[in-house]
């Protein structure tokens, strides 16, 4: 799917980069692509036309791509997708400036479309995208992080890319009524909080059905925010033990046992699921005040949360 | 919790139904999310909850919930202050000191209660994202109910209040000034959402203006003064523990206008200031020795805090909100020092003093 996005204009990846071709080839390929299909599906309920379409789905797979290939190197990760991440295979200047290029790109492709409210809609997300990234950086090795200061960092880092995939196409579109903007930022915070937690419960082997490496953040000395909601209860010493689990049953014992484990990740999951609820709520919101019209987007839009969340498994 | 969810906006009668908690005498609305806070036509989704679920708030429960221990130290330390230096001295009966004491627990509770109301209506407490839930936004408590408390309150207040003014009619100029500040610093200060000249007020209230009130004297004034550095860094320390909160919802005050690693040492100067305003003033009041001990140990303190400060990485990590714990703990060793050091000079030292003769 990403790689229909690869090429927008012959410009974007220029043939005389060396290496440069391959490294996105590498990096574009293996994609689910789902924030571009997201985009595709409110493009397409508010009949925006493919040009504009198919240029929000390239930005954001752009922008998204571009923050795997610096995240890989912050985090020192070598596997993406995996295969070996870019700054691995090729080296870290180049994964660097293949990320930078990767934005700039963006900012050519969307401000010769002319929209400059969607530039600077744009431009804000990346920032934030990016301060999510500084943010995360610097609590790492910081075992008694909360899941409220955690949520602040997943806002930025996460959720900010699943806004625009709401709001970009409206933009596109020429609609910028504040209040539809609003729900619809609520909406994506709400995707983007649950696709992140969904995230880190793989890392505890959780609904992994695509069996991803466990325990990877922990051992990066990164508390994710299961990690988090579980260590609330616990007191320094047995926090301390938690961080040095080496295995997954190791974690489990020192969480409290297999039971306390189980009665945490389904509290996790209530905790979550009232998120959801709030989500279908906001979607009635949206067609009930805002426009009757939205009622086919709010349909598409429904069944996202369990889809992230408990991936497909509902 | 069965709960429901409902949105409406403000303007509408329903909004103010549900926001008040006037709407159901057998659920409460929490609101959990905001559209356009902070505009006209916010737009609020309260989570409607049956009361019964929620805990039944005591006027003890109401009380710990609202008011932080070390916020009421800061009004109650200049009366103990005055206490202890006025014990042998005719300025201060035991009934006027009785009656401000409990005037002063009533009324700072009342404020409290009413700040946070206030907060809650606007829509101030969602626009910060505060973590700190007042009663209001967790739902124990509806407006209305606590209106009719804070109603309640100010009486008792006003009750208290009225006997230490008529014995000593000069406490007067400290309610007006406190009135005039409390204008000038609350409304001005949150129209313009810069904190920083309301926090200069409220110092000043509760430092000059409330000691003023305790004892109307002119040394009390200079009291009130080198007080008023210990509150203004008490609401800077807060500022500092929210600095992430409050510089997402562009909110300036002396912490937010700087960089995060420039304001640990802002923070670190006004605690720095206010210790060396009380250096000063104390060398003038106090014995050399005792003076020396008090400032030596502080210092010591002072720095080893300033290390831990200096050091904190993140403004959503763990380590700020460790941190400023300790410096509210630093503050707490400073009055206890100075407290010590009080009552070593009203009743110890004469003490001594009678022994070696």
């Amino acid at each position: 799917m990403s790689r229909v996005f690869k090429i927008h204009n012959p410009q974007d990846f220029p043939k005389y980069l060396p290496r440069l071709n391959s490294l996105y080839d590498d990096l574009f390929s293996g994609g689910k692509g789902f924030r571009a299909q997201l985009v595709q599906k409110v493009g397409s309920q508010i009949q925006l036309t493919e040009k504009p379409m198919h240029l929000l789905a390239q930005t954001v797979e752009f922008i998204h791509n571009a923050s795997l290939l610096h995240d890989d190197l912050v985090d020192r990760s070598i596997l993406r997708r995996g295969k070996p991440a870019a700054w691995t295979q090729y080296s870290p200047e180049y994964a660097v400036l293949a990320g930078d290029y990767l934005l700039a790109r963006v900012m050519v492709n969307l401000s010769a479309h002319g929209n400059i409210r969607l530039v600077q809609y744009t431009a804000e997300v990346i920032s934030e995208l990016l301060e999510g990234e500084w943010l995360q950086d610097s609590v790492i090795r910081d075992f008694d992080v909360n899941l409220e200061k955690l949520d602040r960092i997943h806002n930025l880092k996460t959720a900010s890319l699943f806004k625009w995939c709401l709001r970009a196409p409206f933009y596109a579109a020429e609609k910028s009524d504040a209040k539809l903007h609003e729900i619809l930022e609520k909406l994506g915070f709400i995707l983007g909080s649950l696709f992140q937690r969904s995230d880190d419960l793989l890392d505890y082997d959780i609904r992994n059905f695509e069996k991803k490496a466990v325990l990877g953040d922990l051992r990066a000395g990164y508390l994710n925010s299961f990690a988090a909601f579980l260590a609330q209860d616990l007191n320094q010493a047995q926090k301390n033990q938690l961080v040095k689990s080496q295995t997954l049953d190791e974690f489990k014992k020192n969480v409290g046992g297999v039971d306390r484990f189980d009665q945490g990740l389904k509290a996790f999951d209530e905790l979550n699921q009232s998120q959801i609820e709030l989500y279908h709520h906001l979607l009635s919101v949206l067609t009930s005040t805002i426009d009757k019209s939205y009622s086919a987007l709010a349909h598409q839009l429904q069944p996202l949360p369990d889809l992230l969340y408990f991936r497909a498994q509902k | 919790m069965k709960h429901r969810f409902e949105t409406a906006t403000r303007g509408e009668l329903r909004f103010d139904q549900l926001i008040s908690g006037q709407f159901s005498k057998t659920e409460r609305a929490i609101p959990v999310q905001s559209l356009l806070v902070g505009e006209l036509k916010e737009e609020v989704t309260f989570k409607i909850v049956d009361r019964s679920s929620l805990p039944q708030l005591t006027w003890a429960s109401m009380f710990r919930k609202t008011v932080k221990a070390r916020h009421l130290l800061l009004v109650l330390f200049p009366l103990f202050y005055f206490l202890i230096t006025n014990w042998n001295k005719p300025n201060l009966s035991s009934l006027e000191i009785i009656f401000i004491a409990a005037g002063l627990v009533v009324s700072f509770f009342a404020v409290q209660l009413k700040i946070d109301t206030q907060d809650f209506i606007s829509g101030y407490d969602r626009l910060r994202d505060s973590k700190s839930l007042s009663l209001l936004k967790t739902g124990s408590v509806g407006v209305s109910e606590v209106q009719a408390r804070i109603q309640k309150l100010a009486g008792v207040a006003f009750g208290f209040g009225l006997i230490p003014l008529i014995l000593e009619p000069f406490r007067i100029f400290s309610l007006i000034g406190t009135g005039v500040l409390f204008y000038f610093g609350y409304f001005y200060g949150s129209q313009k959402k810069n904190r920083f000249f309301r926090d200069l007020c409220l110092s000043l209230t509760a430092g000059p203006l409330l000691a003023f009130g305790i004892l109307p004297l002119v040394e009390s004034l200079v009291f009130g003064f080198v007080w008023s550095f210990f509150i203004f860094f008490s609401l800077q320390i807060d500022h500092f523990q929210n600095y992430f909160e409050q510089t997402r919802a562009k909110e300036r005050n002396l912490i937010t206008s700087q960089s995060f690693d420039q304001s640990a040492q802002t923070l670190w100067w006004v605690w720095g200031s206010s210790i060396m305003a009380f250096s000063i003033w104390s060398l003038f009041t106090s014995q050399i020795s005792v003076w020396l001990g008090t400032v030596l140990i502080i210092t010591y303190f002072s720095f080893q805090w300033r290390k831990k400060l200096l050091l904190i990485k993140s403004p959503v990590g763990s380590d700020i909100e460790k941190v400023c714990m300790q410096g509210h703990q630093l503050y707490l060793i400073f009055l206890l020092l100075w407290a010590t050091e009080l009552l070593f000079k009203a009743w110890l030292a004469p003490l001594v003093f009678l022994w070696a003769q």
